[in-house]
């Protein structure tokens, strides 16, 4: 009986230290950003953003990010996209580092890390942009601030159906206070012209401060906050 | 003695478990990160809506696209609904014959976006002496390429449907992605690209 009895402890200890530990096999997404609303029946084949990075206290296991993408299916949930994440455990903690993925029938690349990060209150570019080569007509490159890290992605379907721009987070404990995005562009083929239209989401917590300029009035910049 | 024995046992345990439990997260980071992706069908329904067949083909005409669907489709199989977003313009027609409407678990559906750059005759016609997963047939007058083992992006539905046969088709200049799930077949996808026809 008292065996039982320690038994039972034992398992209700147990069971809070995985919900201590691990919150984030309990958890939803968090998305707070623009979706891209153009004027042409036509997706543009690029986008383009400058976000400004902060380094937020991320709990144990949750992860943060702010990104970029473009939207390849919505029946296949398909997509390209590249921006800066944080992740924490208890033993390790990542400082920002940037990151793309490319997901279409010819791979799942996921979370692939460059080998280094941005710093804390600085803004960086982030740019997918089609590559329009005809020997690798199925080429997108993904870059940020315009080179110095850049990745060349080979997708299947190609063609691109929409943009987003949105900070995610894996817990709605994780504070995003700072997060802003800016100068959030489309690519012509051209040039980059600045979003002109948007669908704004917020998920609770979370909520956007949409700011308003003379170039493109609310809908290419935005500033996040929330959480904890 | 023995109490306190247990006592120690059972504390060494959970600790032990605790501390385990903590070297997997973080060698297990980069699964957590799997689940990370955009909103696509959220972003996606947010946006759309229902229209008829008539409607559909009357706002594909008012932006100058003749569109193509199927003139036969696998038996039992019908119209669901026809999802229609823009802008960007992006339509999905769902076909089932159990009645689904929503495009992620139907048999059949059909996403259809504009495209001003398809791939070159040349670059299609090569694809069959070259590619191992794809190949290209001809329909009316340009071709299909199909895919026989295609994955979702998503985590759950690879988990439930597995490699699945996927047809893209390009014709005035709008793309066509066709994708059968189980029970439907590779054969029934090509029943079914090889039967599109001008919609009327």
């Amino acid at each position: 009986m008292r065996l039982f009895r320690y038994v039972t402890v034992y398992a209700l200890l147990l069971t809070l230290a995985v919900m201590t530990i691990n919150p984030v096999y309990a958890q939803s997404r968090y998305y707070a950003g623009y979706y891209y609303y153009g004027y042409e029946t036509q997706a543009p084949w690029g986008v383009g953003g400058k976000i400004y990075t902060i380094d937020t206290s991320v709990p144990s296991g949750p992860i943060v990010a702010w990104w970029v993408t473009v939207i390849l299916s919505y029946r296949y949930n398909y997509w390209l996209q590249i921006g800066y994440e944080e992740s924490n455990t208890l033993l390790h903690s990542h400082p920002p580092r940037y990151f793309y993925e490319c997901v279409s029938r010819l791979g799942y690349y996921i979370h692939q890390n460059f080998q280094a990060g941005p710093s804390a209150g600085t803004w960086h570019s982030y740019q997918i942009v089609y590559a329009q080569s005809i020997q690798y007509p199925k080429r997108w490159i993904l870059r940020i601030d315009f080179g110095p890290y850049q990745k060349e992605c080979d997708v299947d379907p190609y063609a691109p159906k929409d943009l987003q721009a949105f900070v995610e987070t894996a817990s709605n404990s994780i504070i995003i206070d700072g997060t802003h995005f800016k100068d959030l562009s489309w690519y012509s083929g051209r040039s980059w012209p600045l979003w002109n239209r948007h669908v704004s989401r917020a998920d609770s917590p979370y909520s956007l401060i949409p700011i308003i300029r003379s170039d493109c009035g609310d809908n290419c910049e935005f500033r996040a906050y929330g959480g904890g | 003695m023995s109490r306190y024995t247990l006592h120690l046992v059972l504390v060494a345990c959970l600790l032990i478990t605790v501390v385990s439990l903590q070297f997997y997260l973080v060698y297990d980071v980069e699964r957590l990160k799997g689940s990370f992706e955009p909103p696509i069908y959220e972003a996606f329904m947010s946006q759309a809506r229902e229209v008829s067949l008539e409607e559909f083909i009357h706002l594909a005409r008012s932006h100058h696209y003749e569109l193509m669907l199927p003139t036969r489709l696998p038996k039992g199989l019908t119209l669901s609904t026809i999802y229609y977003k823009c802008c960007p313009l992006v339509a999905i027609v769902v076909y089932s014959a159990r009645g689904v409407k929503d495009f992620r678990y139907s048999e059949l559906a059909i996403e259809i976006a504009p495209n001003p750059y398809p791939l070159s005759e040349e670059y299609l016609l090569q694809l069959n002496r070259t590619s191992v997963d794809e190949y290209v047939i001809r329909v009316g007058k340009w071709y299909a390429r199909i895919s026989p083992k295609v994955e979702f992006g998503d985590e759950e539905r690879r988990r439930i449907f597995g490699p699945h046969p996927m047809a893209i088709y390009w014709e005035g200049g709008l793309e066509y992605l066709i994708s059968v799930l189980p029970p439907l077949t590779l054969e029934d996808l090509e029943y079914i690209v090889r039967g599109l026809a001008k919609a009327s």
